[in-house]
């Protein structure tokens, strides 16, 4: 045998006893129902520009201090950069995507590193995003009561009516409301333990009807997360041209594609290329554009005509000086 | 069969085209054992590796209109396995590290240990590795691809390819003289 060969019987035995179970019913269980998809889809264009609706009234009204807290920093790079008088933390938001509800990651700033966990869950459960198209899916009433890690235990303690599962939430949604706490749990305490939930201090056979007995591992990132995030710039920042935008695009063929919309016009698109394709890889790329107000989209491609799963977006309004 | 070369192609050309439904069914059929195992030379633990290459399977439904073509989507597959793999590593990597390894027949004959020894430590060495030089060996030597397309599944380039390829080897030679 040569070496090839060799390897070639090498590894086709090392797996030679593998016996799948079989996993036909469970794809099928998922790719069946486009229609339902479809009409999700419609669905979630229809809160997203119910949302963009009440951001404009929120501005309007006043309220625009919320996203004036990212805006301290000299543009994109300055708002996410960790300072040393107030450290940045990645907390999760429920958005809709093409394929339903999934979380998208933001950068909220803490008052201290000790607080971090603390302000960090609070915000997620709260639904205190920047973004307007984001949420908690956390139902009112629900309290962040403590969170942390302690001899290797990263807990988060809630209150309020989260035992069982409201009327009105799917098991997906309520599946994806531990999410978004696990991912902030853990980005913030740097671990990958599963977080170990407690109400009322207690542990709690269900939380939002979802078994909470064991502590609940993070999920695979590619069902967890948006295909299409974009982490810079932040949603009501003030940016010089020409800025970078960057981001994470699990895309087909890694293709990612941004338009720049001032009112409905596009103002300038372009495309690039994600490092890799079809699982979360990073992005970037530059926009010049005249001052003005705008609205940043960035999407994968439509490749799917109705079929499949339709595009992924994530948006940003941005004001260029 | 390799993956490289469906064996269904004929079949679509006279179906005159499956729907995305259909190319599911037909490619699960072909290809599932063979990606599972692919996916179990990347992640080792067997469940995990099911459930990439199910997910991957959805991910190809849901693109079948811009892949309609069976190679293509098997390219697609290819890829989408050997990335949510990688990408499973990084995410779960308490949970891989401490994953048990793959059920195996337990006769308890000495050599049924002897391969499930050997098996072991095969998949050992190649978690041992570097991503890429792991998914470089598996792409070449397991699912027998070219130079050509292990750089387009990748994302890298064949000097690259060939680089990995040849590290990967020489990290793995000692065991290979247990097999000759």
């Amino acid at each position: 045998m040569n070496s090839d060969d060799q390897l070639r019987a090498l590894l086709e035995d090392a797996v030679a006893d593998v016996r799948p179970r079989s996993g036909l019913d469970s794809i099928r269980s998922r790719t069946t129902g486009s229609s339902h998809r479809a009409w999700g889809w419609s669905a979630g264009a229809a809160v997203l520009a119910t949302a963009a609706t009440i951001a404009v009234v929120a501005v309007l009204g006043g309220l625009g201090g919320v996203s004036g807290t990212t805006d301290a920093g000299p543009g994109p790079a300055g708002s996410t950069a960790p300072t040393a008088e107030s450290p940045t933390e990645t907390v999760y938001f429920v958005g809709q995507t093409g394929a339903g509800p999934r979380l998208f990651p933001e950068m909220h700033r803490v008052s201290s590193t000790g607080a971090a966990l603390d302000e960090s869950l609070g915000a997620a459960v709260g639904g205190r995003a920047d973004d307007p198209d984001y949420a908690s899916s956390w139902p009112a009433g629900t309290t962040m009561q403590r969170a942390q890690l302690e001899h290797g235990v990263l807990s988060v303690d809630l209150g309020g009516p989260v035992v069982g599962r409201p009327a009105g939430t799917t098991r997906t949604q309520a599946a994806l409301a531990l999410q978004q706490l696990v991912y902030t749990a853990q980005d913030v305490a740097r671990s990958r333990i599963p977080v170990t939930f407690l109400h009322d201090g207690r542990p709690t056979a269900t939380l939002l009807g979802e078994p909470t007995v064991q502590p609940v591992a993070a999920g695979s990132a590619d069902d967890v997360l948006a295909p299409v995030q974009v982490a810079s710039p932040s949603d009501g920042s003030t940016v010089r041209s020409p800025f970078t935008v960057t981001g994470k695009a699990a895309a087909f063929e890694a293709n990612v594609q941004w338009e720049l919309m001032r009112g409905s016009a596009v103002a300038k698109r372009g495309f690039t290329t994600a490092r890799e394709c079809c699982t979360l890889a990073p992005y970037s790329f530059r926009v010049e554009a005249p001052p003005g107000e705008y609205t940043l989209v960035v999407h994968d491609e439509d490749a799917s005509g109705g079929e499949g799963n339709p595009p992924a977006q994530d948006t940003k309004r941005v004001t260029v000086r | 069969m390799t993956l490289r070369k469906p064996g269904t192609t004929k079949a679509v050309s006279q179906g005159g085209g499956w729907d995305a439904d259909a190319a599911v069914e037909e490619l699960y059929a072909a290809h599932y054992r063979r990606l599972v195992r692919l996916s179990v030379l990347l992640v080792r633990d067997v469940e995990t590796a099911e459930e990439v290459v199910q997910d991957s399977f959805v991910a190809m439904h849901g693109r079948w209109r811009s892949l309609r073509e069976p190679d293509k989507a098997l390219a697609y597959l290819r890829q989408t396995v050997v990335n949510r793999s990688r990408s499973v590593l990084r995410h779960r990597g308490v949970r891989a590290a401490y994953a048990p390894p793959p059920p195996r027949d337990q006769s308890g004959a000495d050599e049924d240990a002897l391969a499930s020894e050997r098996r072991a430590s095969v998949l050992d060495a190649l978690r041992g590795l570097p991503d890429r030089q792991r998914e470089v060996l598996a792409l070449r030597y397991y699912l027998d691809l070219s130079e050509a397309d292990i750089a387009q599944t990748l994302g890298i380039s064949r000097g690259a390819v060939k680089s990995h390829a040849s590290r990967g080897v020489a990290a793995l030679r000692s065991l290979m003289e247990d097999v000759s």
